[in-house]
């Protein structure tokens, strides 16, 4: 049997009731409901053009790419779009701005960037411009050049910080009554569709584990387990691969845990990584996981992607997989049988090969508490935002009362089939003191223990000296010589 | 104040109402059309399989080249023949073989994908070199000469030579490839085309149905981007839904994925070029010797006119006075390469610029000095035989070290270097010099309508199509100022064949000079009647006036103290019998070039400029970032100076991409490597640094446009090459003087960290 989900929803100031089939995209709906504006250019979550305003609760709207977006995850949720915001005889004060510094040719990009800065005005009330940059750093235009859209941005901000627009005035007058209906949603009702030529049989929008664990048993060979979905619709909607059931764990309220105590960090498996990002704890106590996270993908991405996703898809080059190894993270997975943790360095197997059993599903990450330590990410790609690394790198390590170095973590990402320690080049470092001969030593060390593959990302020599360059990197950031490093 | 008018549509696009292909015209039953794409080089299809596709509910049909009524040829303006689809024998990866129109866009792509085809694989031609040693050139070697370049050499105090190789660039327009066909009644189709060239897609689909060119309309209301991109190739696609359409007697809509449009559509030119330059000891250029070779794909598409471009501008904004320029155009088993901003100009002028930097080093020259010193002066010609009309190259590049306070900048960066081990900043110049016209002559030719209504208001056609340059609000101004009223009064319609017929492509940075002067001339004529029905409006009032005091402004016509609002004027001229409908017609005068000789006058003027970017390289990662922007450039008498800065700010970002990260290399199958923006990566607004500077000049107008102005779209393009050239100084900066640096184009972070580490390999050998 084929079933689709009965959402209820809201586009703007319209309630929408419709059924939705397990891989339709949310932008697909939002389009053929005659939003337009939201466009597809890329289909997978990489040019923004798709981008639309996602309100979770009154007042919290997060920008997202529709396009890699399941339809079923908008059940409950209300839908802010650019025809939302404003009409051509009353625009709204970025619509604005927008026009009036010719931040528009072609268009097509133009109603993405507006709803990511409305996303970003929706959830900082004070940015410079650093702030504004970043939130359309997943926007790509190819007319403009970019620096009348800044100009709009100064504009703005200007009137921002005078006091000439507040930040409520920007809401639409719409959305306290939207609210007022959405509060009371329920999950969706689930109904039998006909076949026809659909390739997924059934979407699970979870509510409970329980109920998330079994779906899972009912078919465990053939399921994907979806948070963010941000790996699995690019799949779907590129490589045209598609899973026959998707059992979504993002709304598992259970899974959004996010507790520290003296020895440890539990990170819930729905917690996206811009939650991550925006938490002081991240930032004081895992430095190097937020300098990770604030080079994964862009706001859009980050605003629905999880670490837990990022280990359940288990690509070679996933940031985050490769900063939780250098902080010598472990995994909790947990089946109806109940949970066990599996530290991450006994993860994975093999390509896209892990120790999860099919019945199980990440319900969180486990992070050891090491105070007083040295911490440090690196990331290399083409281009500094928004792309994938061709070889990624995390060092963590503590320093003993005579200064020589404990608990060495060296982990690297891009450099083989999963992302791997250097165990060779930790153990040289282990109870050593950092000189020019150990750092000279240890790059010779690095780059002898991996033999890297050639790409588009980077041909196997480009590699190589990427392995040994960022270990000098963070060795030289480690002992804050050469404060150019 | 048409000089200060926005996007016209810019009010639709900030809202999100403004509407593109395939978001109207829509019917119920409209089709969706798939497309079976060939993922062998070239090969000979053997057997198609596609029952399992057309068993899939929802399926139409499945058309082959068997089903083309017509003519399979969609070649268009050479002697090529490029199949719509191909009968037999696939010539590149991408190329359409079949189409499945369905009800839907997933059902269509569905049975897409289980269409099966077999090949007999045949040898595939990939690289240039390949080519031109299996002789697979579309034209001989084209030359231009002058001079005793062997002399030159042989008294040069300073000879430089080299290689270069210049990738490809994706146009990534952010809206892919796509046409909406609708059947009309009597067998004509109308195309809502993702097209530059109306005409272009109106004939080839006719040919390829086997009708007259007057049952097909085409009509494109705007673009979401195009770069060249859309110049010939949108022709194919809007082919391939005719095709549907006029098969199954329904609309149809073919829109690109674009992991397809990146996999199927031709790039900018890869190009392989050699030079030797021969300097006097003072850096006076005495010779130049260069050979381009292109990488042309599949098909000839628009690869002559191109490499001509390319030669044209090998001299770049330099007088040389003994030179010999020669062209390869080679033919491969790529997708045929085509139009991209700047046409085969950036792919010519690369070689002199390294050279020229390459010979300031050996001479111990300051580079912006060695441009300066060798830039055209009044009364020299180029080597073809033009003379450079309002030379100011030199001017350009002395205004940009005012406005970047050049000697400052460069001891700035001395000291951050001087400080620096890991990093290290460059500084990099490039002046601009880019040709304006056609240089297939007959195209320089522009049409419009113009109607005025009887309440006043002005419907407004033009030859050009609207991409996102403004080129509706460049004319559209034109003709607010020709007849004085505001811009509101104007609505600018849709580029349409039944409006404005055989209207040459929008491209060559021509669109708002030739249709503006088009337009100026149909509003000239309606004002010439209007001013007649004033004289007799103002008479019929006791007011006596002729026509030469009329004055034309504020939405109203004047003459001494009498005044009739424009509205009026008109709604009095048609019950007087005045015809209110006017066509315009320009072509640019003095167009022709020999291609025998190597002699002609292919421009009708040239836009001068410079520019200057700073950029800081990490040398343990190979990784950059832009830290600064200088521009100046002379916009003449601009029709819409923001507009202009707008074209220029993304034609920079554009060119910084091509040089540096935009990299779309090929396997040895013929496929490319990044099919999406995860893997093809391009400028976002964090790679734009915030000081990025621009200043417009007026520096001389004898040789413009309409109303003074000068083209835009494609000059600054150029600029974006000193983000090479920043780099390339960098590195420079990291070795060991006179240590050579061998930098790839584009400059990944890669290819920056592999020329530094094989600089170094030298070294020490």
């Amino acid at each position: 049997m084929f079933y689709a989900n009965q959402v209820r929803f809201y586009l703007n100031d319209k309630l929408v009731e419709m059924d939705v089939t397990p891989t339709q995209t949310a932008l697909e709906i939002i389009r053929a409901l005659g939003a337009t504006g939201a466009k597809e250019a890329c289909s997978e979550g990489d040019c923004g053009a798709c981008t639309v305003a996602l309100g979770l609760e009154r007042n919290r709207y997060l920008a997202v790419t529709s396009c890699i977006m399941p339809a079923t995850k908008l059940h409950g949720r209300h839908v802010i779009t650019v025809e939302g915001l404003g009409t051509p005889e009353n625009l709204h004060p970025i619509q604005e701005v927008m026009y009036r510094h010719h931040a528009t040719q072609c268009g097509f990009c133009t109603p993405g960037f507006i709803m990511s800065i409305f996303c970003l005005l929706a959830n900082n009330s004070q940015p410079d411009m650093a702030a504004f940059r970043k939130a359309l750093e997943g926007n790509l235009c190819r007319c403009t050049g970019y620096q009348h859209i800044v100009q709009a941005g100064e504009d703005l901000l200007e009137k921002l910080h005078e006091g000439l627009l507040s930040i409520s005035s920007l809401f639409p007058d719409f959305c306290d009554a939207v609210w007022d209906d959405l509060e009371q949603s329920q999950p969706p009702q689930v109904v039998p569709v006909s076949a026809g030529v659909l390739p997924s049989r059934e979407y699970h929008l979870c509510y409970s584990l329980d109920a998330a664990l079994h779906a899972l048993d009912a078919d465990p060979q053939n399921s994907r387990v979806i948070s963010g979905g941000t790996d699995l619709f690019v799949e779907s909607n590129v490589a045209r691969r598609f899973a026959e059931n998707y059992i979504d764990v993002q709304r598992i309220a259970s899974l959004h845990t996010f507790s520290m105590d003296d020895h440890e960090l539990t990170i819930g498996a729905g917690v996206t990584l811009e939650e991550l990002l925006q938490d002081a704890r991240i930032h004081v106590h895992f430095p190097l996981l937020s300098q990770a996270i604030e080079m994964m993908g862009s706001v859009q991405i980050r605003n629905v992607a999880t670490l837990a996703g990022n280990l359940g898809n288990a690509s070679p080059v996933a940031d985050g997989a490769c900063a939780l190894l250098g902080l010598d993270a472990s995994v909790q997975l947990t089946s109806s049988q109940g949970a066990r943790s599996v530290p991450l360095k006994k993860y994975y197997l093999g390509y896209k090969q892990t120790e999860r059993h099919p019945d199980e599903i990440i319900t969180a990450i486990i992070l050891p508490r090491k105070e007083g330590g040295f911490g440090n990410f690196i990331k290399t790609g083409k281009r500094h935002n928004v792309d994938i690394s061709s070889v990624s790198s995390a060092l963590s390590v503590q320093v003993d009362a005579s200064g020589l170095l404990t608990d060495v973590v060296l982990a690297y990402g891009g450099v083989k089939e999963y992302p791997a320690l250097a165990t060779q080049t930790m153990a040289l470092l282990q109870g050593k003191k950092i000189d020019e001969i150990l750092i000279t030593e240890a790059m010779a060390c690095v780059e002898a223990e991996f033999t890297p593959i050639g790409d588009v990302r980077g041909t196997a020599e480009y590699r190589s000296l990427l392995i040994k360059n960022q270990l000098k990197k963070h060795l030289l950031r480690f002992i804050k010589r050469g404060e150019d490093a | 104040m048409p000089k200060k008018t926005r996007h016209l549509s810019g009010k639709l696009h900030v809202t999100g109402r403004s509407l593109f292909i395939g978001e109207e015209h829509i019917s119920a039953d409209m089709c969706h059309v798939a497309v079976v794409f060939s993922t062998c080089a070239h090969g000979r299809i053997i057997s198609m399989d596609a029952v399992s596709a057309k068993a899939l509910s929802g399926v139409h049909a499945i058309i082959t080249a068997a089903d083309i009524p017509g003519e399979n040829n969609i070649a268009h303006g050479n002697n090529d023949n490029q199949p719509l689809l191909p009968a037999d024998t696939v010539m590149y990866v991408g190329q359409p073989i079949a189409l499945v129109v369905a009800d839907s866009r997933q059902v269509a792509l569905e049975a897409a994908s289980r269409v099966t085809v077999n090949y007999e694989e045949m040898p595939a031609i990939l690289s240039i070199d390949a080519a031109v040693k299996a002789n697979q050139l579309y034209v001989p070697p084209r030359k231009i000469q002058r001079g005793d370049v062997a002399r030159a050499f042989a008294e040069a105090d300073c000879i430089i030579e080299g290689e270069v190789k210049i990738g490809a660039q994706e146009h990534f327009y952010l809206e892919t490839q796509r046409c909406l066909a609708t059947p009309d009644e009597d067998g004509g189709i109308t195309l809502y085309a993702a097209t530059q060239s109306t005409t272009e897609v109106q004939a080839v689909a006719a040919r390829v149905l086997g009708l007259a060119n007057h049952k097909i309309t085409v009509d494109v209301k705007r673009l979401g981007g195009a770069f060249g991109g859309k110049e010939s190739q949108g022709t194919l696609w809007a082919g391939l839904a005719a095709l549907a359409a006029h098969y199954t007697h329904k609309s149809c809509y073919l829109e690109l994925r674009r992991i397809d449009d990146i996999m199927a559509t031709g790039k900018r030119h890869p190009f392989e070029n050699t030079y030797r330059l021969a300097c006097s000891a003072d850096g006076r250029i005495l010779g130049y010797e260069v050979i381009l070779k292109s990488n042309g794909g599949a098909y000839i598409d628009l690869s002559l006119a191109i490499l001509e471009r390319g030669l044209y501008h090998s001299d770049h904004a330099y007088f040389i006075p003994n030179i010999s320029i020669t062209g390869y155009a080679c033919k491969t088993n790529l997708p045929p390469n085509t139009a991209f901003r700047g046409f085969g100009a950036p792919q010519g002028i690369f070689p002199i610029e390294i050279a020229l930097q390459q010979a300031a080093e050996k001479l111990g020259i300051d580079p912006i000095e060695i441009r300066k010193r060798n830039c055209y002066i009044t009364g020299q010609t180029a080597p073809y035989g033009m003379e450079v009309c309002d030379p100011v190259g030199r001017e350009m590049l002395e205004e940009l070290e005012a406005l970047a306070s050049y000697k400052q900048l460069r001891n700035k960066v001395d000291e951050y270097n001087a400080s620096h081990q890991y990093h290290k900043q460059g500084i990099g110049v490039v002046p601009g010099k880019f040709g304006i016209s056609f240089t297939t002559g007959f195209l320089n030719q522009g049409s419009a309508l113009v109607w005025i209504y009887t309440d006043g208001t002005i419907s407004l056609s033009h030859g050009g199509v609207e991409m996102g340059q403004s080129v509706n609000a460049k004319v559209a101004s034109v003709v607010a100022r020709t007849l004085g009223v505001s811009m509101d009064r104007i609505r600018v319609e849709s580029a349409n064949t039944k409006r404005v017929g055989n209207a040459s492509p929008t491209a060559a940075s021509t669109g708002s000079d030739i249709n503006g002067y088009a337009a100026e001339n149909a509003a000239k004529k309606l004002k010439r009647r209007l001013s007649r029905m004033a004289v007799r409006y103002f008479s019929e009032r006791g007011i006596a006036c002729v026509e030469e005091d009329l004055v034309f402004a504020d939405d109203a016509v004047v003459s001494g103290d009498a005044r009739v609002s424009f509205a009026d004027l008109v709604n009095f001229a048609y019950t007087h019998y005045c015809d209110l409908g006017s066509h315009g017609y320009y072509f640019t005068p003095g167009i022709t070039f020999n291609r025998e000789k190597g002699r002609g006058t292919p421009f009708y003027y040239f836009v001068f400029g410079a520019a200057l970017a700073v950029s800081q390289v990490d040398l343990l990662t190979g990784e950059y970032e832009c830290k600064k922007i200088y521009i100046v450039h002379d916009s003449s008498q601009s029709l819409n100076p923001d507009i202009d800065l707008g074209q220029i700010y993304g034609a920079f970002v554009q060119g910084y991409g091509y040089c540096t990260m935009e990299d779309i290399s090929f396997n040895d199958k013929g496929q490319y490597l990044a099919l999406t923006p995860s893997t093809y990566k391009f400028p976002t607004i964090c790679d734009i640094p915030p000081t990025f500077k621009i200043k417009l000049l007026d520096l001389l107008r004898e040789h413009a446009s309409v109303l003074g102005s000068k083209a835009v779209g494609e000059p600054p393009f150029i600029y974006g090459l000193a983000g090479w050239f920043a780099l390339y100084d960098a590195l420079k900066r990291s070795v060991p003087q006179g240590s050579a640096i061998d930098l790839a184009f584009p400059a990944t972070p890669e290819a920056v960290l592999m020329a530094k580490v094989q600089s170094a390999k030298k070294e020490t050998v």
